[in-house]
């Protein structure tokens, strides 16, 4: 038996596994894809619906995962790496809802110049894009799951091409694309969990 | 190498302990899930470390369910960077061929 021991790798390995199940994944493509259907449909009240539904398996996150993998406290100094990056996702997040605000008083109230309310919409979607994406590269940094870059990478390009979009009020497209696409990949990495990790009955009955 | 720890230096044990070490505590199934071992070989290695007083053993409830919770004692952490470095002084002092 031939292993390389690092007790680095091995803290990493076992923080990694606790996000295999794909929920966070489930949550983002939610939010998003309800951002999209809500520029598409021009109703709002999506976008909070979506939310409402993506608390689901945030809250049912844990009992799923510690019935599955166990329980465990990480260490004091991963405990505050962690809050961190929380912190610093939690302001990149509240830019993204401001922007949000801020985009919704434009294309309801907007009394400015037609060319002057395009360019505006098209740097908030660039700049919602670009703040969206850094909380995925926060949460891939700080969990070490590689596909959070990926993430970050088709959310980026997603509201870019919403912003080339906007013109022929198709903005919605690529971003409600894009929620599909992670909301999708969240689903199949979930089934994998559950396949692959019996909860603990279910295995004791084997 | 007399110095080498052997009831660390067991393959089971020392993964259970390099587990162990880098987090807080954890429980049973957490073990199992990541070292691979059996309930019954996971059990029994844990009551050697228990035995000598590097694992410490916190017996509980979740709900209704009884639920053991696991973590090094200082005793366990202390003798764990002690195989360590006990082991890398001895490869590191190995010449390179």
């Amino acid at each position: 038996m031939q292993k390389k021991i690092n007790i680095e790798n091995v803290e990493r390995k076992v923080f990694v596994s606790y996000f295999s199940d794909g929920m966070w994944d489930i949550y983002g493509g939610l939010i998003l894809s309800g951002f999209g259907l809500s520029i598409l449909t021009g109703q709002m009240i999506l976008l909070i619906v979506f939310i409402a539904i993506a608390m689901v398996p945030i809250l049912i996150r844990k009992p799923i995962v510690a019935s599955r993998l166990g329980s465990v406290t990480f260490s004091i100094k991963r405990e505050r790496k962690t809050m961190k990056y929380k912190t610093a996702a939690w302001i990149a997040g509240s830019l993204v809802l401001v922007s949000g605000a801020l985009f919704s008083a434009l294309y309801s109230f907007s009394t400015l110049p037609a060319w002057l309310d395009t360019m505006l919409e098209n740097s908030l979607f660039l700049f919602m894009g670009a703040m969206l994406a850094s909380i995925a590269c926060i949460a891939g940094y700080a969990t070490a799951v590689r596909r959070f870059y990926a993430y970050a990478i088709v959310v980026f390009l997603a509201f870019g091409l919403a912003a080339v979009l906007r013109p022929q009020d198709m903005e919605g497209i690529p971003i409600t694309a894009a929620g599909g696409l992670i909301l999708l990949t969240g689903i199949i990495i979930l089934i994998r969990f559950l396949r692959n990790n019996p909860n603990y009955d279910q295995e004791a009955d084997r | 190498m007399a110095d080498i720890d052997r009831l660390i230096h067991e393959p089971a044990r020392l993964e259970i302990m390099m587990h162990l070490y880098v987090v807080q505590n954890a429980d049973y199934l957490f073990l199992q899930k990541q070292t691979g071992l059996t309930w019954g070989n996971l059990s029994s290695h844990l009551t050697r470390l228990e035995e000598a007083g590097y694992v410490l053993v916190i017996k509980g409830y979740s709900g209704r369910k009884p639920h053991t919770m696991l973590s090094l004692t200082p005793e366990g952490r202390k003798a764990f960077d002690n195989y360590r470095n006990c082991l890398a002084q001895i490869l590191g002092d190995l010449p390179r061929r």
